[in-house]
């Protein structure tokens, strides 16, 4: 505890904040005392800090284990443009040559994000055999269970990972994870870990369902919201062409407000200025997928708009949890209009292999071809269950055991689905109703509660809060005020 | 209808000789022999390459609505302009005053562009004392680059004035409107910049025609700051150590191998590739270097007989030269001659003044 008193401080010289938020502290300093520890903290809170502080403040690399490539490269950049350099991703994304180049100098490092696949590698475990891991960080561990919405076969693995690099203090991260998510997180892991659980509602955030009828009465509620309030908005879509052609016929309708579209079919440059934009409040409606959102970190957004409907409470929690991140009043609203579950419900099936694609791959590999074409979440699911069956010799067997695997994946996700369906059925406070599973109790909240409670919103209207953001048309105008020569 | 213009432009010059794919392949800058050949042939190098992302589906909707429009018609496998079409083509159109140098400035415009972009966005920032900024452009080469540049202190003074002025004269290069869209895709500390898409819809223009004006400026710029290093030496900076007219790397590989002395069987033996491959290589080496001799595939007896046969029927198309020929000329000996029948023409139209 000798460095109790002097966390603020380190929080000011790296993040220039001036104090912790809600459960920060707790979870820096249970990992500085050495406690394996199991945390969740709510969406837009700052899970990142727990971490990436003590790291900086300790001898010895820190190791990020993280799903998904975008997160940590949006984490890298964040850190690098907060001044913190000593980072470094690797992953698939990462050429031959660079990764070898962070391996060689990992000492320079503190803090090395890395994808599961990548620490499966012989190379890059051996490396890290050779220094000093002090912190092993699963972020987004509600991966590791099958009983999460997001199950990574390659979690799995991460027993080994930490025997191998000598028992490091392991942080598990989750900003939804059930009890029966954490009892399985610890359970994969093999490890007595701390939990520390802060609750994950937010309660300046006002929850609301509405229902219509059609397509058509989708769109005009979609414009009557934005008619009646001009404020940061997001509006999130399953569908990217139907996040274009929205955008567009909103444009059309509020030719005095500036609506873009973001997905992740986009040119990666393209991408990067319409989240900048978005940022510096350039723009005030973005209609975009989920591929939005991973390390944007914006602060009033006082609106986001379901158009479809998520597969799970879990990434429902997640994209509501970007409204409001300055604790002022914010409203979270779905349009629901009857049969939208087929959406979700046609996206699952996608994600997991056919009989036909199951078959397929199985006698490939067992010809022992290599597989192309088949997209990246069908792969992994295959190639790891053909690893956990290797013992099973017949063929036959094989292809039965694997489609029992995968209907029971096809069966958790369903009912996800249904989880979320009845969520927006519900005739009682949408608040108690969407984190229930995930705590016990929820807070007050601080302006109003839900469209069950006490919320109307086709009354509702938020004061104006964006500037006029006119653009500057004429280049010479420009170039002056780019070099600040007005 | 404006972009299916050019589309429609270029077909002419291909008409009876090509399938409308080589036009597909010439604009996509495909890294092939033919592709490079067909663009030194049919005088098209300047478009090759500029628009590296086109994908087939996005072309061929083009095709289908010139010919919906009755502006092209298929025959046998080929396809022909309508005299409407002809008609088009003589008018003057909104790419006709624009620039393009594709063969040489296609593989370097786009980095330099995304380069310059990065540094000004870094220049706003640093002159307003803001060292901390999220960069417009991800890509490592790019982030090196302009680091390397902002190191130099001499070339970034405190005011950014250096820069100021080079970026000053470049615009001033264009009309004002040209001016106006590509300052648009600028981000500095004032504005983030704006998309593509973005500046269309502004300039309400088809995204691909506001891309091509950028390109075309990209290579205007390019072409001044080469030109004129010494008044653009921060510029300039983002174009030294350019390779403007590289061969693949395979066959860079396979020109080696014949440096060395090996035959063609020889070369495809020890690289583990197709006998064609290797062919294909050498074509493509014939077409970007003049100085590569062909007298060892093309005697000087077969090449005067192909070169006649051409003369003759004024044409490129291989099947038809072919079945022209004694039946021990292959296709191999005719594109090699081509190739350099091009590459002659060239010259010479240079030398005569008439670039394009």
């Amino acid at each position: 505890m000798a460095n109790h008193s002097k966390l603020e401080e380190h929080l000011r010289t790296y993040f220039n904040h001036s104090q912790f938020r809600d459960g920060q502290k707790d979870i820096i300093q249970s990992i500085l005392n050495g406690r394996h520890t199991l945390a969740t903290l709510p969406t837009g809170s700052g899970k990142s800090i727990t971490y990436q502080l003590p790291a900086l403040i300790t001898e010895g690399i820190t190791v990020v284990v993280s799903p998904l490539i975008s997160l940590m490269v949006d984490q890298v950049k964040i850190l690098k443009s907060k001044g913190i350099k000593k980072v470094a991703a690797i992953n698939s994304l990462v050429d031959e040559k660079a990764k070898q180049k962070i391996l060689n100098n990992i000492n320079e490092y503190k803090l090395i994000y890395c994808s599961p696949e990548m620490l499966q590698q012989e190379r890059v475990i051996a490396r890290l055999k050779q220094v000093n891991v002090s912190y092993l960080v699963i972020d987004e561990a509600h991966c590791i269970s099958q009983w999460g919405h997001e199950f990574r076969t390659d979690y799995m693995k991460l027993h080994t990972i930490f025997k191998q690099l000598k028992e490091p203090t392991v942080l598990a991260l989750s900003a939804t994870a059930t009890p029966q998510v954490q009892d399985d997180i610890i359970k994969h892991l093999q490890i007595k870990m701390d939990k520390i659980l802060y609750p994950i509602d937010r309660p300046n955030i006002t929850l609301s369902v509405k229902k219509v009828e059609d397509q058509k009465h989708k769109e005009e509620s979609l414009k009557e919201l934005l008619h009646n309030n001009h404020v940061p908005t997001m509006v999130y879509f399953s569908s990217r062409q139907v996040s274009e052609e929205v955008a567009r016929k909103l444009q059309q309708q509020f030719p005095n407000r500036k609506v873009a579209y973001y997905h992740g079919g986009m040119d990666q440059d393209e991408r990067l200025l319409i989240q900048q934009q978005f940022m510096y409040d350039q723009l005030d409606v973005i209609c975009c997928t989920s591929a939005f959102g991973m390390g944007v970190d914006k602060a009033n957004i006082r609106l986001i708009i379901h158009y479809h409907m998520p597969s799970n409470l879990e990434s429902y929690i997640q994209e509501v949890g970007r409204a409001g991140r300055d604790d002022e009043h914010s409203v979270a609203t779905m349009l629901y209009q009857p049969g939208d579950e087929t959406i979700p419900f046609q996206l699952i099936s996608q994600e997991l292999p056919n009989d036909d694609e199951l078959e397929w791959f199985i006698s490939e590999r067992l010809n022992g071809n290599e597989v192309e074409g088949l997209s990246e979440t069908k792969e992994r699911f295959l190639k790891f269950q053909l690893e956990l069956n290797s013992n099973i010799r017949d063929h036959h067997d094989l292809n039965s055991a694997l489609k029992k695997v995968r209907d029971e994946r096809l069966q958790v996700k369903r009912e996800s689905i249904l989880k979320m369906l009845s969520w927006l059925h519900y005739s009682r406070c949408r608040r108690e109703a969407l984190y229930q599973s995930f705590q016990d109790g929820v807070k007050n909240a601080t302006t109003y509660c839900c469209d069950y409670c006490d919320f109307n919103l086709d009354n509702w209207t938020f004061p104006n809060q964006m500037v006029d953001h006119k653009i500057t048309f004429y280049w010479e105008k420009r170039l002056d005020a780019i070099f600040n020569r007005r | 209808m404006l972009f299916e213009r050019l589309i429609l432009y270029l077909l002419s010059y291909i008409e009876n000789q090509r399938t409308t794919s080589s036009i597909y392949h010439i604009l996509k800058g495909k890294k092939s022999a033919q592709t490079i050949q067909d663009s030194q042939l049919f005088r098209l190098s300047p478009y090759l390459g500029i628009l590296p992302k086109l994908s087939k589906d996005e072309f061929d909707y083009y095709i289908d609505r010139l010919i919906s429009k009755g502006l092209l018609f298929n025959s046998g496998e080929l396809t022909y302009l309508t005299e409407e079409a002809h008609k088009l083509n003589k008018e003057e159109q909104w790419f006709s005053n624009l620039y393009f140098n594709g063969e040489k400035y296609s593989q370097i415009a786009l980095p330099f562009y995304r380069k310059l972009q990065l540094l000004v966005q870094s220049t706003s920032h640093l002159i307003k004392g803001q060292n901390n900024f999220l960069p417009v452009s991800d890509n490592d080469e790019v982030q090196r680059d302009v680091k390397n540049v902002l190191k130099e202190s001499q070339l970034i003074s405190s005011n950014g004035e250096g820069l100021y002025q080079e970026l000053h004269q470049l615009f001033q290069l264009v009309d004002e409107k040209r001016a106006n869209l590509m300052m648009m895709s600028f981000t500095g500390a004032d504005q983030v910049g704006l998309s593509l898409n973005q500046i269309a819809s502004e300039f309400n223009q088809p995204e691909r025609v506001v891309q091509l004006h950028i390109i075309s400026t990209v290579h205007l710029w390019i072409e001044y700051i080469l030109k004129d290093h010494n008044h653009f030496p921060v510029c300039y900076k983002f174009l030294m150590n350019r390779n403007e007219t590289s061969l693949t790397h395979s066959a860079q590989m396979t020109y080696e191998k014949i440096d060395q002395g090996y035959t063609v069987e020889q070369i495809a033996y020890v690289r583990h590739l197709k006998r064609s491959t290797i062919e294909d290589h050498i074509v493509e080496i014939a077409t970007k270097d003049q100085a590569f001799k062909i007298d060892e595939y093309v005697s000087q007896r077969v090449y005067s007989l192909i070169e006649d046969a051409i003369n003759r029927l004024t044409t490129k198309r291989l099947k038809l030269i072919k079945e022209q020929l004694p039946e021990d000329v292959t296709y191999f000996q005719i594109r090699l001659t081509l190739a350099r029948l091009g590459a002659e023409r060239h010259k010479q139209e240079v030398q005569d003044g008439q670039s394009f």
